[in-house]
């Protein structure tokens, strides 16, 4: 009998007795083990058929703005420079850049808003081309959080909590559903850099970690400047293709011989692993060449030479080329959004950043057949004050952290487009209807990719952990 | 309930756990699957054994029933409790007669409505989990504690055991665990060779692979304690501590950064050290334990102690503007509970924090009473960018002896300026009345004067003179201010106010920040011509870290900034050397230059005064409180306020006490620099009037319920008698002999450092829901043996952690062969049972160290700050990088050279929020949290770091180039290189393999020679130049052949 053969089932045993962590890699799953993650007849990995696949979540990593970007509050302008009523603040904690401001002046958005699409759903004018999804856009008014600074809030939404070490949601969804490809990361992060405001908040690999949950699952970086892709990825100076095939046959051969006479499995895994590792070197930089489009859609992304707008449009495109190579979950991360002071000149840079390229990606996902079954998610980790932080000109404002309500949108498999959900009160401050707490956002999530968000659990220290703590109602008006 | 399919996801879930332990069960007890009735669940035959309440019963009922009948009390329903043996009884149990149970009929009830648990919670027993129960009860309901929560006792040695492979067993690990592997059928391995052994100690025991010589030496001694010697040389070794002192850091949350934001460095370089140097001297646990949590509360408390207690200090930090201090002070301490439970208790308690346990008997009140040790530290819940107070100064020898080098010379000096002063007291009179004389101000106001606004502010002068800027808030601008005046002044001085109009802070950006980027002066003519006036030199009261006023002086400059002090004033005096006479119709210009990336950085309010006295600056230490000026001063003032004045002038009029001054002053802030190089640790310290601490309703911070006194949960064991009520009874009571878990938890834990897993294999969990030792008896045997010790490994010393290491690696059970039969693997594929030696992936850091040894790279330093190896370039400035990152520490990567590419992993700066690359490829943890078990995976992106990473692309060069300069054939050669890494000399098969691959290569590099310079130049080392490039080219693949195989990354 073939040697990986047997071991193959000895892993495969090993797996059904609950030791599998240690010994599945990526991609290894589908080769080693069946699709089957949760049982029930139910399709692969799934408690329930799912309506999406994939996901490509757009973070917008600082906080944008909801009032000058998707609340429309035309009632605003005859309250400028009117301080908050207390009525609507009503003695909500604020965060200490403003707390200790003797006024807080509401100033009304400096931005055009206008109506889209059949649906009619309003956006800012710093929005054009998203603005034309609307249709395909199911829109949440209504997001909240009780996190107000930066490091609590991003790492809230991203893990179900403002305390490091539970997994991402990127992470949750390698673990339950496992990878579509052999030959790429099942969860992947690419970041870039906004043009709008340079002293922008940090970002943190704990927000595509796997926390408690086996290593594998954590977000690969796919990174898009200089350097490889994926670290270590190309062949050192002086080692060409020739060169490494050869080592790596010697590496197996070796390899197979010690798996003879020692029968661990971890040497199956571990052969199988170095072969994916020499698949992936010829994968990554396939998935790269971008020049292989054409210029109908390099051009449609916005994507230039010398690009402003800090890689956000290539790794638009590298997203979509990731969907069609089955990778689960894409995570681009846009810094930028936090702005305190200047908020017109700071906002408008950063939607020039990304209003062109989600434009085109939805419309290339379309027409490729992908968006029924890609999940595309948009927004940050809270949004922003109707008052002012700082002085209030004319034509300038600053605006402070605002996790009462903020807004995040969803397209793609599953999503009713052209729905408008929740509603916030005159000042944008507090939800007036269907609040949508982010654990209810990503319970939503979670069943669109076919999982119970109750059910995908990890016990750790005693505890069954799930993505959504106790809580987590999925937004059911926003399903199709 | 069938049992469904399962899968990756059900892997962890309770269902494989429940099938493993069933599984267990027929391992160890040599049972066949136990035959069970389908509609009952109830085990129709006579069973062969007694059900254990403990083993098989209580888990039951923790994983189904505690939710709602176990110790919360504000979730218990029907007021009944399963997790006491008194409770048990009221649940309606007949003893002998489950039918007649309530508590059975319960969980086999045909009523929907009164089936437990109930079927909404997702949660169900299976048939045979049911069959147990009846079982229990017909056998009794016997009841007994959480086997961890009673006091360790020892139990008797069981018999000596025979076994095919070896002698009868003499040592009490083998005798506990072959009665085990006999019970079962099945039988030890064989002790494995010697090349493996002394590879798999010099790993486990060091972290590094064992030299050439070593190996050689051992392979020689022949004698009946060469094992013995070989770990007694080991355990003395300096590079002992190091590999211990890796998981600690690992469970001590250590890292080189703050966590939280910015994560800026921190600096906990004398803490690490501390913990290598307690290893290496083998400090006993339970002084290791005081020390750690409460060395700053011992009596006499040497500098050492103290350092020590800062592993409560190695939790994250934050400064994010806009943070709530009461949030994350409640966030430290949290984290300091939960760390000291996981570490000590093995515990997670952290349920506690929101509610009473749900599983264990820890209310929120035993929670709060922890939290309360914690909550006395002089700590603000903002941090600063490096290390936060408190914080201890810690200079080294020379740092000390500079210090008071200089100290004496200051002193010197201030002994001459007094003697000279009374000299210089002969001119102070004549000086005051020519001052007085001028019956003017220092500072004069301008008179009448006009303002602009580059970009559209409004400047408004106002009664006081100050001018205040309201109006729009541009991105930058340039404030003028105009006047004429019969002279040009010596000195300009702009005072920054507080504005109402910017929340009466000086600037009026967000934070109340200004940047000043430009102070210019200009002689303006009639026609408009303007002259500029050289600034000789410039002054102010304070300055912004990063942004000093002498930037003002350089083109282009970062500028001056006020930021955090932007509510007090601030003085700016520009010195402009002589005073010059001006025609009537010059008007005198200055421009204030608001031109900084930093958006609206402006000011809000200021106010320009001038003065025609020479050198303008010494007058900004002018003693303001004395109005001078009045005609009858000073004979209307007090000898203090004279003395006051004289003083001043001594120091800055007076030209040979100026002298002395300037020096001083000179050797003082060469004392301050020399202070700031100091490294800090920060320590645990607390406060006399500690703050009161409260119960968080429901865990929130802001939401306080009752008061409450620091306390121990009470159910594990008394507070010790007579001692303090503070953290050092804190720590008393963890190592008090009568602490049921503390032992327990420390030698599972060790235990898994050289078995793989733990006795117990959830090393956080002991409650409840942990998982059930595969050992109990010899756990409690191992726990009493560590403190209470009577076998000779342990040398007679109590909670000696190189005796438990010593006992552990001198029984059988360790040096048995790690080679397994198919048939044994599927009998047991996790090997509980321990009958081979379990195959283990090195931590990440080993698997570099070993290369870098392998190479003859490693610099083998102990202690020392840390460092950067190779590393991807942009990985943290993609996370971090802002315009202004320069301002803030550990926001670009530099990478270390020379020795420090080279140091063992464990001095790898941490960077918590971006961990280092390739070590996290390999489970290395963030260090975010607490981590006592890392995860051991195999992954795709394993093989790429090993394969192309510089780091063992380089090793395998330098390994080549020590493999060639060891003369021989090929054979000789590659039995070198084998050892090298593996310890051992490869079998005709691998040196098939390997020759076919050099001669590849050769044949490859011979006719490709740029190709192999190119392959030599990798990494920082100079390669050898005296070697023959193809042949070392060829021999580099080779190494790294051989650093790559999956031998090379276990120990086995």
């Amino acid at each position: 009998m073939d040697p990986m053969q047997t071991f193959n089932q000895l892993v495969n045993r090993r797996f059904f007795l609950g030791k599998g962590a240690s010994t599945v890699g990526i991609g290894a799953l589908s080769t080693l083990l069946p699709q089957n993650l949760f049982g029930e007849n139910t399709g692969p990995g799934t408690h329930f058929p799912p309506k999406a696949k994939r996901v490509i979540y757009l973070f917008m990593s600082g906080g944008p703005s909801h009032l000058d970007l998707w609340d429309y509050k035309p009632g605003l302008s005859k309250h400028r420079n009117e301080d908050l009523p207390s009525s609507i603040r009503m003695g909500q904690r604020i965060t200490g850049m403003t707390s200790g401001q003797s006024r807080l002046p509401v100033a009304p958005s400096l931005f055009r808003f206008r109506q889209h699409g059949n649906c009619g759903t309003w956006a800012s004018e710093l929005l054009p081309y998203i603005g034309k999804c609307v249709d395909d856009i199911a829109l949440v008014k209504s997001v909240h959080t009780e996190s107000i600074n930066h490091d609590p809030a991003t790492t809230h939404i991203q893990t179900g909590s403002e305390q490091p070490g539970r997994p991402a949601l990127g992470a949750w969804v390698s673990y339950g559903l496992g990878s579509d490809t052999q030959n790429l990361p099942a969860f992947i992060v690419m970041i870039s850099q906004g043009s709008g405001n340079k002293t922008d908040q940090p970002i943190f690999a704990r927000l595509w970690g796997s926390g408690f949950l086996p290593s594998v699952h954590q977000g690969v970086r796919f990174r898009t400047g200089k350097g490889d892709a994926v670290l270590y990825l190309s062949n050192p100076d002086g080692i060409d293709e020739t060169t490494r095939r050869a080592m790596l046959d010697g590496v197996e051969e070796l390899n197979r011989l010690a798996l003879d006479q020692i029968h661990d499995p971890e040497i199956a895994t571990r052969i199988a692993q170095y072969e994916l590792a020499f698949r992936m070197q010829t994968a990554v930089p396939e998935l790269q060449e971008i020049q292989t489009e054409t210029r109908q859609t390099l051009n449609a992304y916005g994507i230039k030479d010398n690009p402003t707008d800090g890689g956000f449009a290539k790794n638009c495109l590298l997203a979509r080329r990731m969907m069609e190579r089955g990778v689960r979950f894409v995570q681009l991360m846009h810094r930028g959004w936090d702005q305190h002071s200047d908020l017109p000149r700071q906002i408008r840079g950063q939607c020039e950043d990304v209003d062109k390229p989600v434009g085109a990606l939805l419309n290339d996902l379309k027409q490729r057949g992908l968006l029924e079954d890609t999940l595309v998610l948009f927004g940050g980790e809270f949004g922003r004050t109707v008052y002012s932080q700082g002085a209030l000109s004319p034509n300038n404002y600053g605006r402070d952290h605002h996790g009462r309500c903020f807004s995040m949108w969803m397209a793609g498999g599953g999503v009713k487009g052209g729905t408008v959900y929740g509603e916030t009160d005159d000042f944008g401050y507090n939800i007036t209807k269907n609040p949508v707490h982010l654990h209810d956002w990503n319970a939503t999530i979670l069943h669109l990719m076919g999982i119970n968000h109750k059910r995908l659990t990890f016990r750790q220290q005693g505890r069954d952990f799930r993505l959504t703590d106790i809580a987590g109602e999925v937004v059911k008006p926003i399903i199709a | 309930m069938k049992i469904r399919t399962l899968g990756i996801c059900a892997m962890i879930n309770w269902k494989l756990l429940l099938f493993g332990f069933a599984l267990f069960l027929s391992l160890f007890f040599g049972l066949p699957p136990r035959q069970t009735n389908a509609e009952t669940g109830l085990n129709e035959q006579k069973p062969s054994r007694l059900i254990s309440f403990q083993r098989e019963i209580r888990p039951i009922f923790s994983e189904f029933c505690f939710t709602c009948h176990g110790p919360d009390a504000n979730q218990r329903k029907a007021d009944l409790r399963l997790d006491t043996p008194e409770g048990l009884l009221e649940s309606g149990i007949v003893k002998g007669n489950p039918k007649e149970s309530d508590l059975y009929q319960r969980l086999n009830h045909h009523d929907p409505k009164k089936i437990m648990p109930q079927p909404k919670l997702g949660k169900n027993p299976t048939k045979a989990q049911i069959g147990l129960v009846g079982e229990w009860i017909r056998q009794g309901a016997k009841t007994e504690t959480h086997w961890a929560f009673t006091k360790v006792n020892r139990p008797p040695l069981p018999p000596s055991v025979n076994t095919p492979n070896h002698s009868p067993a003499t040592h009490p690990v083998d005798r506990f665990l072959w009665e085990q592997i006999k019970n079962n059928g099945m039988t030890p391995s064989p002790r494995a060779d010697k090349n493996t052994l002394i590879r798999r100690l010099t790993l486990d025991l060091l972290g590094l692979p064992p030299t050439h010589a070593e190996i050689d030496t051992f392979l020689k001694d022949n004698s009946p304690t060469a094992y013995e010697n070989l770990v007694e040389r080991l355990l003395a070794s300096e590079h002992h501590g190091e590999r211990l002192a890796l998981d600690w850091l690992d469970a001590a949350r250590f890292a080189d950064t703050h966590g939280y934001h910015l994560d800026t460095a921190r600096d906990m370089t004398k803490w690490r050290e501390w913990v290598i140097r307690a290893y290496n001297s083998d400090m006993p646990y339970n002084q290791f334990t005081i020390e750690q949590l409460a060395g700053d509360l011992l009596h006499n408390a040497t500098l050492d102690q103290k350092i020590a207690s800062g592993f409560n200090r190695n939790h994250m930090i934050t400064f994010e503007g806009g943070a709530i201090p009461e949030e994350y002070l409640n966030n430290y301490i949290i984290d300091r509970v939960n760390t000291t439970a996981t570490v000590w208790l093995g515990m997670s308690i952290s349920c506690a924090q929101c509610h009473d346990h749900k599983y264990d008997p820890i209310t929120q009140k035993d929670y709060y009473s922890l939290y309360a040790f914690f909550n006395r530290l002089p700590e603000s819940g903002i941090g600063a960018v490096g290390n936060s107070a408190p914080f201890l100064e810690v200079p080294n020898k020379n740092q000390t002896d500079a210090l008071s080098r200089l100290d004496s010379e200051i002193n010197a000096l201030e002994t001459k300026f007094k003697n000279q002063a009374k000299k210089s007291e002969a001119e102070f009179g004549p000086w005051l009345s020519r001052f007085k004389e001028r019956k003017k101000p220092i500072w004069e106001p301008l008179g009448q004067a006009k303002t602009h606004s580059k970009n559209g502010a409004i400047l408004t002068i106002g009664k006081d003179h100050s001018i205040t800027v309201t109006g729009q808030n541009p991105v930058t601008d340039i404030h003028q201010v105009i006047w004429k005046n019969k002279t040009l002044p010596t000195g300009i001085m702009v005072e920054f106010l507080p504005s109402p109009d910017a929340e009466n802070r000086l600037g009026r950006s967000a934070n109340g920040n200004m940047v000043l980027t430009s102070a210019k002066l200009e002689m303006v003519n009639q026609t408009g011509m303007a002259t500029p006036v050289p600034i000789r030199t410039v002054y102010a009261s304070q300055s912004q870290r990063d942004f000093p006023v002498e930037n003002l002086l350089l083109p282009g400059g970062k500028g001056w900034g006020i930021f955090p002090d932007v509510k007090k004033n601030h003085k700016l005096i520009l010195d402009l050397g002589a005073k010059r006479i001006l025609s009537e119709t010059d008007e005198i210009r200055l421009s204030l230059g608001y031109e900084s990336p930093y958006s609206g950085h402006n000011s809000g309010r200021f106010r320009v005064t001038s003065t025609d006295l020479p050198n303008p600056i010494s007058f900004s230490t002018f003693p303001e409180s004395l109005n001078v000026m009045d005609p009858k001063w000073p004979t209307n003032a007090s000898k203090d306020q004279q003395k006051l004045l004289l003083d001043w002038f001594l120091t800055t009029v007076s030209k040979d006490g100026s002298v002395f001054k300037e020096e001083i002053a000179v050797l003082k802030k060469k004392r301050a620099e020399l202070a700031k190089t100091f490294p800090t640790a920060m320590v645990m310290q607390d406060m006399a009037n500690a703050r009161d601490t409260f119960i968080r309703i429901r865990g929130a911070y802001d939401k306080k319920g009752d008061k409450v006194v620091q306390g121990v949960p009470g159910m594990l064991s008394p507070f010790p008698a007579g001692a303090p009520n503070n953290r050092l009874g804190l720590a008393q009571w963890l190592v008090s002999r009568d602490n049921p878990l503390t032992a327990r938890v420390y030698v599972n834990r060790i235990w898994q450092l050289f078995m793989g897993t733990g006795i117990v294999r959830t090393v956080e969990e002991f409650g409840s829901q942990g998982e059930q030792p595969s050992h109990p008896e010899f756990l409690d045997w191992l726990a009493t043996e560590f403190m209470e010790p009577t076998h000779p490994a342990m040398r007679g010393k109590a909670w000696s952690t190189r005796g438990l290491i010593r006992l552990i690696v001198t029984s059988e059970v360790y040096k048995q062969s790690a080679i397994v039969s198919l048939d044994v693997l599927k009998k047991d594929p996790d090997n509980r049972l321990l009958t081979r030696a379990s195959r283990m992936r090195l931590p990440a850091e080993i698997i570099r160290d070993q290369a870098l040894a392998a190479a003859g790279l490693l610099d083998r330093r102990i202690g020392g700050m840390s460092v950067n190896p190779y590393q991807p370039a942009g990985l943290w400035e993609e996370l971090m990088g802002r315009e202004d990152s320069a301002k803030f520490t550990a926001q670009f990567f530099v990478q270390s050279k020379g020795a420090d590419l080279y140091r063992r992993s464990i001095y790898t700066f941490w960077k918590r929020t971006s961990p280092p690359a390739a070590l996290a490829t390999f489970d290395a943890p963030d260090r975010e949290t607490c981590t006592v078990r890392r995860a051991r995976t195999n992954t795709p992106l394993q093989a790429l770091v090993l394969l192309n990473d510089p780091t063992y692309v380089e090793a395998s060069r330098k390994l080549a180039e020590k493999i060639l300069l060891n003369n021989g054939n090929t054979q000789q050669r590659l039995e070198y290189a084998f050892q090298a890494v593996l310890s051992r000399n490869p079998i005709p098969k691998e040196v098939a393999v390997l020759t076919r691959v050099l001669e590849q290569q050769r044949t490859h590099f011979q006719a490709h020679p740029q190709t192999a310079a190119r392959l030599l130049r990798v990494g920082e080392s100079p390669f050898n130049n005296t070697l023959d490039h193809a042949e070392l080219a060829s021999w580099s693949i080779l190494s790294s052949v051989i650093l790559n195989l999956d031998e090379a990354v276990n120990r086995s």
